[in-house]
């Protein structure tokens, strides 16, 4: 097989917090690719809530040209990948424009769950994996053991593990010629009609909408006409590159080189997964796209200013671009008007959309709680699949409802077993096996409804556990509970958005938790606010807001009209802030209580 | 014919509560700021003054002969309040001040608790404060005001009532009662004090001011203010009926020819510049309209349908029929005017912002 000697792709894979986007850092400044002074630290991470939070959401590409000890010139392709359970999606998307993988494991915490899930993803794909073990500068750095682990756990070969700290940039150039060494170089094709996988696309001003790629077979050039092969589209290339990672143009980028394009693209449709081919001398095939991501939570996006609705609308076009694994359908809700019913991977990832609408399309939003999909027998044989609990049939017509089940690992420390069995039972957990990883490690694993684990689950966790346990889990199938429709009705109207669907045994314990988070949430009104909890009708806690007694400005100020009007401004912007929904005001954190109702 | 605001921005000491503007009063001081004042005067008084008042800061820290000066020229039935603190006057300070046409007095008694005098950061305690009204009433004084204020720290229902009952036990004409509000700036607002009645006991103590005050003859006629039949604060009434005032001296809001205006904080620009308006701005009809309502309903007797009519060319229950249908549990109409009661009162915030 002929081979493009001088190029190597690959990504870099590990658990969240163990340090892959600072060794990607020094990777881009040992390669010179950045210049130190121009350094800001984890430039991969380009969205402020990514370095806000440290951590990885959308994979990024830059490419580095290094020289390696061999004295020849190389180009190395990197991928980031997100370490969240919540961006396997992403995880898998990055690997399969790679050969190799580098295996990043923190020195100190060792291999956890989703280092074993991200692992089996890179071997499913055929990569070579070269572990890197980070932070051996930290003091309780243990190496050896770390290794133990990798060949114990992973089954990985750990004799040529790459010991590093990139804080201290200790170890890099190792890296760099472990890429070189042992990442096969991408098959060359470049003789074949142009093939490129499209692996990520945005949305940019100028520019249109962006195709990011691998090139499999072929070349393209500035100003070839290409199509994409599953939208049947065709364009110009009006502009060509590589990220630098940012953008660099190019005239030509060939077989294994990863870059961008535009064409002018002005309209939004779906790019990632499809196929570049040229559209004058087009291939036979496209190239096999990705497996659907699938959404497993479900919630509301609803504007708080009803008229924001075509904005929100736009918003989601766009962002579905640049992740598509969103889905949204418009639904309107009594309470809150009209908006969007949006599947989400996780509850991780719903922060995240949220957020990035809120901050990059500058709109206010409103989530209701998350829900997954239910499937309901109706008494008439018909099965629904409903993703709202407003929807969820009256109990006279149904026959069953089953919820999803997701098989759950929690890799921990044998002394905080205990504690985690207990949660996970509280959480409806079914035991499934529990395995030694070493001495010290161990491997549970449950299947449990994912209406619990998206509710608090990890937070407990990670609490219970002193942050040492670490999950992962995937989806296994349908099981029939006993579920009841927790209704919550303000001022004595049902409001439809603050529904939510709950195991019969633990309604009373959530409508009354929810009714007393609600009070504390819910502001004093001009007239007292009842809060009741209601299961099919039957009311099952009840508190009340007190009416507002005194909100008036009688301070003395004399001729200062200019302050007095000013506070009646600022009692109006708050205002705004909440939902009218019938006469009460709402603030937006209400509809989320019941994520928090276990707190403190 | 004018109404005129004048202030004196200097204390003995400032109030824990106060965010008003005040210097420590020193002799140098008074003499700049007179000499400013009187050139602002000068330039801004061409009418007759029908009300004008000496406010604070506290005016009477000034010794007289600053007061000496201003040529006023009265109209009929003139009102000229002077604020005072109860213990930086004596009979010879008030019988100057009668000399000079001041016919009205504001005391700054607070609370007739000498723990919460204290607390507060007042210089006076409750027999000076008891003291000083008398005082007054020798020197001729026959429209005495006092003001009160409740939610202080450690402030019971008890204390508050018996604060009321000592007012009106003094033979005085008007009393202004005042919620405690934390700003930021000042020195509560740096140190939150502890032990501050909550929302609900404030509201039962102001309806207990409504109660105990109305029973012994001072009708509540503003959201802060009660008076004896035709005592009602002239001066304070112009403000909210929405009419015009010239405002003298360091951080003074004046209101004339349809224009809001403030004069700088900052003293030594002022005394450089007495004359010159810090910030000025022509009000659009509509911000007259709002303003006419916010400031209109914070009267008991509300505002007259009619003259609203006549004044804003805008009908009132037409244009506002929402907030009155939204609010209606807290309106009331009677003779021709629209009014707030005094649950309405209390929740005015909430009401009157929907105006803006």
């Amino acid at each position: 097989m002929k081979r493009i000697e001088n190029v190597r792709n690959f990504c870099i894979i590990a658990h969240i917090d163990h340090g892959k986007s600072t060794l990607a850092d020094r990777l881009l400044e040992k390669t010179a690719t950045i210049a130190q002074r121009d350094m800001q630290n984890q430039l991969l991470d380009t969205m402020d809530i990514e370095r806000e939070r440290g951590i990885t959401i959308k994979l990024q590409a830059a490419r580095m040209n290094y020289k390696a000890k061999d004295g020849k010139d190389y180009v190395l392709n990197l991928i980031d990948t997100p370490g969240h359970v919540d961006f396997s999606y992403e995880v898998s998307r990055s690997l399969a424009a790679c050969e190799g993988a580098l295996l990043i494991v923190d020195a100190t915490q060792g291999v956890e769950a989703q280092t074993l899930a991200n692992v089996y993803l890179a071997i499913e794909q055929n990569l070579e994996i070269i572990p890197v073990i980070n932070k051996i500068d930290l003091p309780s750095a243990d190496v050896e053991r770390v290794k133990q682990e990798i060949e114990d756990i992973l089954g990985i070969d750990a004799s040529h593990a790459i010991p590093v700290s990139a804080k201290a940039g200790i170890g890099i150039e190792d890296v760099l010629e472990a890429i070189v060494e042992y990442v096969p170089a991408p098959e060359d094709t470049s003789d074949k009609p142009l093939r490129a996988l499209v692996f990520d696309s945005c949305y940019d001003a100028y520019l249109g909408t962006l195709a990011y790629f691998k090139i499999i077979d072929g070349s393209v050039k500035l100003g070839d006409k290409i199509k994409f092969m599953a939208s049947k589209k065709t364009y110009e290339v009006v502009e060509l590159g590589y990220m630098n990672p940012l953008r660099k143009q190019v005239k030509e980028l060939k077989t294994g080189d990863v870059g961008y394009l535009s064409g002018s693209i002005k309209d939004v449709f779906q790019l990632v997964g499809d196929t570049i081919t040229n559209a004058e001398n087009p291939s036979k095939e496209a190239l096999p796209g990705y497996k659907k991501a699938v959404p497993m939570v479900f919630s509301g996006l609803y504007p708080v200013e009803n008229h924001e609705y075509q904005d929100l609308k736009e918003a989601l076009d766009k962002l579905k671009l640049n992740d598509s694994s969103i889905t949204y359908e418009p639904e309107s809700s009594s309470a809150l008007g009209f908006g969007f019913r949006c599947g989400f991977l996780g509850m991780l990832h719903m922060e995240i959309i949220q957020e990035r609408l809120e901050r990059e399309y500058d709109l206010s939003l409103i989530t209701t709680a998350p829900s997954v999909i239910y499937k309901v027998t109706k008494t008439d044989g018909e099965v629904v699949m409903i993703d709202n609990p407003t929807n969820l049939p009256d109990p006279q017509y149904r026959e069953k409802i089953e919820e999803p089940y997701v098989r759950v690992n929690v890799l921990l420390p044998n002394e905080y077993v205990g504690t985690i069995m207990e949660l996970c039972q509280t959480k409806r957990g079914i035991y499934k096996n529990m395995s030694y990883l070493d001495n010290i490690r161990v491997n549970l694993e449950y299947e449990m409804p994912l209406s619990e684990v998206i509710t608090e689950f990890y937070d407990q966790l990670k609490s219970r556990s002193k942050g040492y346990a670490s999950l992962d889990y995937e989806y296994s199938d349908y099981k029939r509970s006993d579920l009841v429709k927790l209704d919550i009705l303000l001022a004595n109207e049902p409001v439809d958005a603050l529904s939510t669907i709950v195991h019969k045994d633990s309604a009373f314990h959530v409508g009354q938790k929810l009714a007393s988070k609600l009070k504390e949430i819910i502001p004093r009104q001009m007239f007292e606010v009842a809060i009741q909890a209601a299961v099919g009708g039957r009311v099952i806690a009840r508190t009340t807001v007190k009416a507002m007694r005194k909100n008036v400005l009688d301070k003395c100020y004399g001729g200062d009209i200019t302050r007095k009007k000013k506070l009646l401004e600022k009692q109006k912007a708050g205002k705004k802030r909440m939902k009218s929904v019938g006469r009460v005001e709402v603030p937006q954190e209400a509809f989320m209580a019941v994520l928090s109702i276990d707190e403190d | 014919m004018s109404s005129l605001y004048v202030h004196i921005p200097f204390c003995v000491k400032k109030c824990n509560y106060c965010s008003f503007i005040s210097f420590p009063s020193k002799k140098e001081a008074f003499e700049l700021y007179f000499g400013a004042l009187k050139k602002e005067f000068e330039h801004k008084v061409k009418e007759k003054l029908k009300t004008i008042y000496f406010g604070g800061g506290t005016p009477s820290v000034v010794p007289f002969e600053f007061y000496k000066s201003f040529k006023f020229d009265f109209a009929d039935e003139y009102e000229f309040t002077f604020e005072i603190n109860p213990s930086t006057v004596d009979l010879k300070y008030l019988k100057n001040l009668r000399s000079i046409g001041v016919n009205r007095l504001s005391i700054g008694v607070q609370s007739f608790d000498d723990t919460i005098l204290k607390s507060i950061g007042r210089i006076h305690n409750s027999s000076q404060a008891i003291e000083c009204v008398k005082t007054a009433q020798a020197a001729g004084f026959d429209n005495i005001s006092i003001d009160l204020i409740y939610g202080l720290p450690n402030q019971t229902m008890e204390l508050w009532q018996q604060s009321l009952q000592k007012a009106t036990t003094l033979g005085v004409q008007h009393i202004s009662t005042y919620g405690l509000k934390i700003e930021e700036g000042t020195h509560f607002g740096k140190n939150p004090p502890k032990g501050l009645p909550d929302e609900d006991l404030c509201a039962d103590m102001y309806l207990r001011s409504v109660e105990v005050l109305e029973k012994n003859g001072f009708n509540l006629y503003e959201i802060s203010n009660f008076a004896q039949k035709g005592k009602e604060s002239r001066h304070n009434m112009t403000y909210w009926e929405n009419n015009p005032y010239i405002a003298l001296g360091v951080s003074a809001h004046g209101y004339q020819d349809g224009s809001r205006y403030y004069n700088t904080s900052d003293f030594g620009k002022y005394l450089k510049n007495p004359a010159e308006p810090e910030f000025s701005e022509k009000l659009t009809e509509d911000e007259i309209l709002t303003e006419g309502i916010f400031l209109g309903l914070r009267m008991k007797k509300g505002l007259s349908l009619k003259e609203f009519k006549i004044r804003y060319n805008v009908d009132f229950q037409e244009k506002y029929a929402y907030v009155l249908n939204k609010y209606k549990d807290f309106f009331e109409q009677k003779n021709g005017r629209i009014s707030l009661t005094t649950q309405g009162l209390m929740l005015s915030n909430v009401i009157l912002s929907e105006f803006i």
